[in-house]
């Protein structure tokens, strides 16, 4: 079965695209076969970091319908949602009838949503959730960048429903060290590529190793929701 | 109590007088005087001191009331400007009011299968519905 995973929170700063981009890093590294969507116009960083990633114009009307011509193509497809991009898919999967597309395509569609501290990040968690109930699964990523904190997320009701009655699982994304995102940012490169590089120490790259072996351990915790389905 | 007579009423009606003074009725006497100095540019303080000393004791108050409504002289602008005053709630002037606290932001759509042509696109409050604590 092919599988449509959107990365989205209409929360700003939550790790979407960070996200994305060592999810899209797995999935090569992993010889997986994708395509990667990014639809943020304004701060287009998946593209930065993995140049061969498409984009979808989510201001153009017909821009969306892109995602599922590459699904047509692709067993797997990974999009990277702009921030403030949620009614722009609560009407465009209310305008195609999501469901019956989905069946036509024979794909299933995951939400990936990274939540932080903040209620406003669980807020669009609860929103989703809300809109699409057992259209979906759900992926609900933990983001510890910028707080260990999760009391808002973990006291609320969506927590529950996702996990006891949606299927959905949690994963979780710790921080990375400040210095080393600011230098894989200043050279654009992925951690794959940074491991490798004499730029970095021998311990920074441990360190970003270190990273990335907890994250993809993470990742493969909820593979059945992230990746197709075997045959 | 006698009988109504018109031709006895007619007469009282002539003879009465009030009992509060005619308004401006010691000023009147002087009214000549008191136009003359007026254009001779006089203040109504000087024309107040000058019937004063001469056994009309006035104020430069009545005066200028005198020569407002019996001359028909207009009225000066105040010099002074007024106050400015923070506009309240019920100042009805045509300019919006500010009200001390901002109209309360209406709750969010409670939500499922929103209509696009009626979902607000305005501010968007975070409303997490939490857990009830588990009571020990």
């Amino acid at each position: 079965m092919k599988r449509l995973d959107l990365i989205l929170n209409g929360k700003g700063g939550v790790g979407k695209s960070f996200f994305a981009v060592n999810f899209v890093q797995y999935l090569k590294d992993k010889d997986i076969s994708h395509t990667a969507i990014d639809s943020d116009n304004e701060n287009s960083t998946l593209k930065r970091f993995h140049p061969d990633t498409q984009f979808v114009d989510l201001a153009d009307r017909r821009g969306p319908d892109g995602i599922f011509s590459a699904l047509e193509k692709s067993n797997l497809v990974v999009m990277d949602c702009r921030a403030a991009s949620t009614d722009v898919f609560i009407d465009f999967f209310a305008q195609i009838n999501l469901p019956v597309v989905l069946s036509a395509l024979g794909a299933s569609l995951t939400l990936v949503m990274p939540v932080n501290h903040e209620s406003d990040s669980v807020d669009q968690v609860q929103r989703l959730a809300d809109e699409f109930r057992k259209k979906c699964n759900y992926v609900v990523v933990r983001n510890a960048a910028h707080s260990e904190s999760f009391a808002l997320y973990e006291g609320s009701e969506v927590r529950a429903q996702i996990k006891d009655k949606l299927g959905g699982k949690e994963i979780a994304m710790s921080q990375l060290q400040d210095w080393l995102v600011v230098a894989l940012n200043e050279q654009n490169l992925t951690i794959t590529a940074a491991a490798k590089h004499p730029t970095f120490s021998l311990l920074d790259r441990q360190r970003l190793q270190t990273w990335q072996h907890k994250f993809y351990a993470e990742i493969e915790s909820a593979a059945d929701l992230l990746l197709p389905a075997k045959p | 109590m006698p009988s109504f007579d018109p031709i006895v009423v007619r007469k009282a009606v002539t003879e009465f007088a009030p009992l509060r003074p005619e308004r401006f009725q010691e000023l009147s006497a002087a009214k000549d005087f008191i136009s003359e100095l007026r254009q001779k540019r006089a203040s109504y303080r000087s024309v107040a001191d000058l019937l004063t000393r001469h056994g009309l004791p006035i104020s430069k108050t009545a005066v200028a009331a005198f020569c407002h409504a019996v001359l028909g002289e207009p009225p000066r602008a105040s010099k002074h400007r007024p106050r400015k005053r923070p506009p309240t709630p019920d100042s009805t002037n045509g300019s919006s009011p500010v009200l001390a606290t901002p109209p309360p932001i209406p709750p969010a759509a409670e939500n499922t299968s929103e209509n696009p042509q009626n979902r607000a696109r305005g501010p968007r409050i975070a409303q997490i519905r939490m857990l009830k604590p588990s009571i020990p």
